[in-house]
């Protein structure tokens, strides 16, 4: 082994390096008649932190959380870290009606499907 | 040895083993950590700080009523505990389900006594923020010398 080895790589990528202090928050998904429903803990995320985008059918959650440190650690078993996640979305949802909230750190999500992908009863006529 | 406490000595010893160690294994998965979900790891996750006056307790509690937790003090043995309610949705098909909901319950012992009147709780955006001022009895106090000069 020679010296070169020892010499640390630079880090190109400086926007890869923030993205590591990101974690994925944990997500419940259910489908209803109606529509999609996420539900995301993001613990620490205020409203004006969180970004929500839709961009050619795939999600993004991207928040950044606000827990401030103060004094000397004793111990620790989080890190004040952002949050990031993205999903594939189906192609039946009216993403204009999508509805978000966020209430005590937990985002909730409601994703209406579309008119056209909703069950349809038709009704039949009798004709005498 | 009248002060002796067995879970104190422990709770000491663990940390400073921790010390010792760097925090090595901790600091990789810290950041992982971040993430309250089903699982039998420790929950809630908290940190604990201190300065010279104070301990600060947060843990993160996404979802909770503030009126379903409960906070006790004992010692200096402080205990959370509450329950996180299960979303059950009519006619549904789950697709992940990675939240993890139910009662929960954790001790934290102090490293030392804190005064018990003075302690202020705050939960905001899923944080559960505890203020723990140290009594008076166990902050360090200077004592000054009379030299015998005249």
């Amino acid at each position: 082994m020679n010296d070169k080895n020892l010499i640390p790589s630079e880090n190109k990528d400086a926007k890869l390096a923030v993205r590591q202090n990101y974690v994925a928050p944990a997500v419940d998904i259910y489908e209803q008649a109606s529509g999609l429903t996420l539900v995301a803990d993001m613990p620490g995320v205020v409203n004006e932190r969180l970004k929500i985008d839709i961009d050619q059918g795939v999600l993004t959650l991207e928040g950044a959380s606000e827990i401030s440190l103060d004094g000397d650690r004793l111990f620790s078993e989080f890190a004040p870290a952002g949050y990031y996640r993205q999903f594939r979305l189906p192609e039946h949802l009216d993403l204009n009606k999508v509805d978000a909230q966020l209430h005590d750190g937990v985002l909730t999500l409601r994703l209406p499907k579309a008119e056209t992908a909703l069950p349809k009863r038709i009704e039949v006529k009798t004709v005498h | 040895m009248i002060n002796w406490n067995l879970f104190r000595e422990m709770e000491t010893l663990r940390r400073e083993m921790d010390a010792i160690f760097g925090n090595l294994a901790q600091e990789q998965d810290e950041r992982m950590a971040f993430l309250p979900g089903i699982g039998t790891r420790r929950y809630p996750r908290i940190n604990l700080r201190e300065d010279a006056d104070n301990f600060y307790l947060a843990a993160l509690l996404p979802g909770i009523e503030a009126k379903s937790l409960d906070i006790n003090l004992t010692g200096s043995t402080l205990t959370l505990s509450g329950e996180r309610l299960g979303e059950d949705p009519q006619e549904a098909r789950w697709q992940r389900q990675e939240r993890g909901h139910g009662k929960f319950m954790r001790a934290i012992e102090l490293p030392l006594d804190v005064d018990t009147d003075k302690i202020a709780a705050e939960y905001a955006d899923g944080v559960l923020r505890i203020l723990l001022p140290k009594a008076d009895t166990v902050k360090p106090k200077r004592i000054s010398i009379k030299t015998g000069k005249k």
